[in-house]
Parts: C-alpha cells; structure tokens; sequence
C-alpha cells in the first residue's frame, strides 16, 4: 500500500498528470461550446438536426464519453508511456531495484496508480463534459431536461467504468511499449503510431472486418454508440458489440501489463 | 598478479565475487573477477576508467545479470532473481537521480516505499546526517549537483544498511561534505558495517580505506590492506639546497637505493626521490647529515596514486594537450 501511496502522490506531482487532464478538459468544453454556438447558424437542415441530436440528452452523455474515449484514450497511450519511460530514460528505476524492490511489483504497482487517476480523470472530465454540454444544450435551446432523467443517470456508472476501461486499455498499451523500449519518447511515439496506423488500416478493405479486434478499436467500442456519433473517434469502422468489447479490452489490458512484467523482468539496467 | 590478504573464514565477509564475468556484445567487461570484502571495513575498490568499476556496481545491485560467476551479500548467495538481501544493503549506483518535481524528502519518501519498509522518521533523520533537513522541503530539481550527492547517500542510508555501495560518493561534494561524509562512513564501520567505495579519486580513498582492490581490464589485479599496499615499494623524498645537490646525491648513493633529483616549486631548491622502504627515512636523514647536509623537508611514505599508476594502464600525460589523457579504453 505504500508503494501505491506514493506512486499516487508521484503522478499527481507530476505536471504532465495536470497537462494531460487540462487538455482533455479543454478539448471536450471546446467541442460542446463550439456545437452549442453553431446551432441555429447551420444554412442546412440536415445539419441543424444532426447537432441538435447531439445535444440532447441521454445522448450527450454518450458523446461526452465518446469524446473521453477517442481524445482521452489517445492522450492515455501517451501518458502510460511517459509516467513508466521517465523512470527508464531519467534512470530514478535504478534506485528502486538497487533497493530490491520487486521488479514486476513495481511496475504493476505503477500501472496500478495510472489507473487510479485515470478513473478520476475520466470522472472529472465527465463532470466538466457534461455541465459544457448541458451549458451548450440551453445555448441551442434544445433543453437540457433529460440530463436529469432517473433512468438515465442509473446508466451512468457502467458508462463511466467502460470508459475508464478503454481508457485504461489504451494506456496500457502505451505504457507496456515504454517498457519495451526503456523510453518515454519511443513509448509514446510507438504507441501514438499504432493508435493512428490502426485508423489507416480501415482503409484497407480486405482488413475493415478484422479491425475491430485491433486493440484501439477495441477499447472505443466498449460503450454502446448511436451512429450518427461514430464509434470512439474511429468513425464508421466495424466495431465489436460492446460487452464483447469489454472483454477484448481486459483481455488486451492484460496482456499489456504481463508484456510490460516480463520486459521489466528480464530489463538488464544500464542507463 | 593478485595478492590478496589472509583469507577470513567465509560468514565474514560482507561481499564476495568469484570468477564474476560480464560482457557487453562481445566487449568483456569483467573477466573473471574474484573479490572478498571484510565485514566492518571501508573497501576502496579501484581502478582507471572502463576497468569494470561500474559494471561491478550493477551487477551487485541486480541492475544487470552476470554472464557467469558467483556473488556472495552479507554471508548469502545472491541471484540477481532473489534480491531480498539487498534490504540490508544501501546503494548509491552512479550518478543520483532524482524526480525533479518532487522536494528532495519526498523523493526519499519514494524510495522508503520501496524495498525494505523505512519510517518516515527515518527520512527525516538522513536527511539530517547529510545536512539536508533545511533544504528538505525545496524541490530537488533546484538541488545543486552537491546536494543531489548528498541526497543520494541519504538515499543509500535510508534503510539503516549492514553494507553500503558508493559509487563515486565525493562526487560534487563541496570540502565541507567531504569530510562530513568521511566522518559518517568512519561512524558506520565503527558500528560493524561495512562500505564498498568505487572510486578514482585515489586520494579521497587513500584517506578512507581500510582495504583497497585495484581492478583494471575487468581483473583484479592488486588487494590488501591500505598499510600494506603503501609500505611497498615506497619512497622517500627530501629537499635539499641545489648547490649541495651533488654532495646529497653521493651520500644517498651510498644507501643504495636509487635516488632521482627533480626542481622544487621553490627557487633554489632540489627535491631528490628515494626509492627506499618509508621506515628507513632516518637512514635517509643520517646520511644526509654525516654529510653535512641538512634537509629542509622530508617526506617519507607511498601514495597510492604513484602505486595505482604503477599496477594499472592509465597512461597519464602531463606535458600533452588536456584532452589526450581523456581518450576511452577499450
């Protein structure tokens, strides 16, 4: 527990923690603010209809999320590889093996506390998302009346943890290539160039049905999302029916952290 | 050739290598290397750059895995897998890092968590003995390079070590931290621990050691006491006035010992070398005298400098431009 206390306390010291909360924060206001001030200005109908859709709740909720999911889940691939590729490339890992620390504890311990403040992250940000966007929704005049609807917000929490999983999912990734590489730079590099290579991919008909196994798109199909919002910033792609996802997600989560075990395991230290 | 002194029996030993091999691609690093560090001693380990002071320092810490070869911690077999035994040792391997955003208490705080269980009055107690306590709550990224030194031996004492591993330990420490941290290591070796000190700087050890190791080319090549190492071929020097230069040279002739006149750094005056045992230094003085010479100054003893040049490949040049002493080794 102490080992977790302190990691907590190291990532929430950490200026890239806040750098990466405020843009996240930023992007997601910025997106409800800039679609709240177009409605009514829009010369096709077509158009008009479409934002106002999106403003009106439940399904703002599940744009919020998506947003959390397609901004955040890119902006967690670069945060998991920066918090565990520091300790490689400013060389603080030494000091902790040469404590005795377990290695494989360590870095679970460390992914443990990144998970931790995402699931704040994702809360907060969910928070913020959603005042911009019921702020938004009065600025359009859509209303802003179902954002209070009991049977909506029983929907909430499993919304929010999917997110966090996906999130978390695609932070893992990252991190797990940091690991690799003993880099912050090549983790987060690598890991922004699967993230975007997976997009690209769905260029490539003979690969669209098998995409949507493709860990990326994995992670922004664990929510359920109408299809005028697209799926987790992955756009009309294939995408796996949500509870399947979720277990790809884990299952991929997983994975990444017994990558990032056995190369922090076998690492021979000599930076 | 090695020489090494009277074995102690094995549960002695605070640290132990034998045929200890480390390569990196195919550039040996350690070649077989066979060391044995006393409990309750200040171990001088030595050696020019490249010679595998570092890799051993790794090795020991399970920052790295040795190709072959066994290491012994505190009496236990080690295995760079099993490494609980390094709760009982404190390290300080290559230059301290710390986070930067973090105050330099809450960078011990950090490393407390890990390995062995430490109290944060203990962090607040180390960071005392290194004189740190003031500074403690300032973000060590505005720590100078001194100050991170010291926040890293107060890292290495954090969990109370029964052996401690300095790498470099005077590295940036200003004379007042010299000899403060001299006066810790003496403290702990009084307590029965034991500290392993790599280091070049020949001086600083020669003030610390008990015993001294000089490794070169991944060997060792040269242990023993510190008393013993200097009593060897050592030398004695005298300043006499350079117009009876001539004169002290006959009559130091006449010892036997081959004796070599250079300048002094005051005008007039001569120094002349001695290779002769220390102990004879008023063998040296009398024959001076009988001849009706007085010395102004006499100097008797070995440095370990003149011996670590002597066993080792370091090739100093003091009449080449300053950056050719700097070349890497192979």
């Amino acid at each position: 527990m102490a080992l977790l206390r302190i990691s907590l306390l190291k990532l929430v010291r950490r200026p890239a923690t806040w750098v990466v909360f405020a843009i996240l924060a930023g992007l997601i206001m910025l997106v409800f603010f800039a679609l709240g001030a177009s409605a009514g200005q829009l010369e096709s109908a077509g158009e008009e209809l479409q934002v106002r859709l999106l403003l009106a709740f439940p399904t703002a909720y599940t744009m919020v999320v998506g947003v959390i999911l397609g901004f955040g889940g890119l902006l967690a691939v670069a945060y998991g590889a920066a918090i565990i590729g520091a300790d490689w490339g400013w060389g603080t890992i030494r000091a902790v093996v040469a404590r005795g620390e377990s290695r494989v504890r360590y870095t679970l311990v460390t992914f443990a506390a990144i998970a931790i403040v995402l699931a704040i992250g994702v809360l907060v940000t969910f928070i913020l998302g959603a005042g911009a966007a019921i702020l938004a929704a009065e600025i359009a005049g859509v209303g802003s009346e179902g954002a209070t609807d009991p049977d909506t917000l029983r929907t909430l929490p499993e919304l929010l943890v999917r997110t966090w999983l996906g999130v978390a999912q695609a932070a893992a990734i990252g991190f797990a290539i940091a690991m690799l590489f003993k880099s912050q730079l090549a983790g987060i590099g690598a890991g922004l160039a699967l993230y975007f290579a997976e997009m690209f991919l769905m260029l490539v008909p003979i690969l669209r049905d098998g995409l949507a196994y493709f860990p990326f798109s994995v992670s922004g199909a664990v929510i359920a999302t109408s299809d005028e919002l697209g799926s987790g910033g992955f756009g009309s792609v294939p995408t796996l029916d949500p509870d399947q996802a979720v277990l790809w997600s884990l299952g991929y989560l997983v994975l990444a952290l017994a990558i990032a075990s056995i190369a922090a395991r076998r690492a021979q230290i000599t930076q | 050739m090695t020489t090494a002194m009277t074995p102690p029996p094995t549960g002695s030993f605070a640290l132990r290598t034998q045929g200890l091999v480390k390569r990196y691609g195919s550039r040996p690093a350690l070649q077989g290397l066979d060391l044995a560090v006393p409990r309750g001693v200040v171990y001088g380990f030595l050696g020019p750059n490249g010679a595998g002071k570092t890799t051993l320092m790794r090795l020991l810490v399970g920052l790295i895995r040795p190709d072959s070869g066994r290491i012994e911690i505190l009496g236990q077999p080690y295995d760079w897998r099993k490494r609980g035994v390094l709760h009982r040792v404190g390290a300080l391997v290559e230059s301290p890092v710390f986070y930067d955003y973090l105050s330099g208490r809450d960078n011990l705080r950090a490393l407390a968590a890990s390995g062995a269980t430490v109290s944060s009055a203990r962090v607040d107690e180390v960071l005392a003995l290194v004189g740190l306590a003031e500074r403690g709550r300032d973000k060590a990224g505005r720590y100078s390079l001194g100050m991170k030194q010291r926040l890293g031996i107060a890292a290495a004492l954090l969990s109370d070590p029964e052996l401690l591993l300095l790498d470099e330990p005077a590295n940036g420490l200003d004379p007042g931290g010299i000899v403060a941290m001299r006066e810790t290591l003496r403290h702990l070796t009084r307590q029965g621990k034991t500290v392993f000190i790599s280091s070049h700087i020949l001086p600083e050890v020669q003030q610390l050691a008990d015993v001294v190791g000089i490794v070169d080319g991944g060997r060792l090549i040269r242990e023993g006491s510190l008393g013993d190492l200097l009593s060897e071929g050592g030398q004695v020097k005298v300043r006499v006035a350079e117009a009876e230069l001539q004169t002290a040279m006959a009559a130091l002739g006449a010892l036997g010992a081959p004796a070599l006149p250079r300048p002094a750094e005051i005008p007039g005056l001569s120094w002349i070398d001695v290779s002769i045992q220390p102990a004879r230094a008023t063998d040296v003085n009398r024959a001076l005298a009988t001849a009706g010479i007085y010395a102004s100054a006499i100097e008797s003893g070995s440095d370990l400098e003149s011996i670590f040049l002597s066993l080792t490949t370091t090739t100093p040049a003091p009449s080449a431009p300053p950056t050719a002493g700097w070349g890497e080794r192979g």
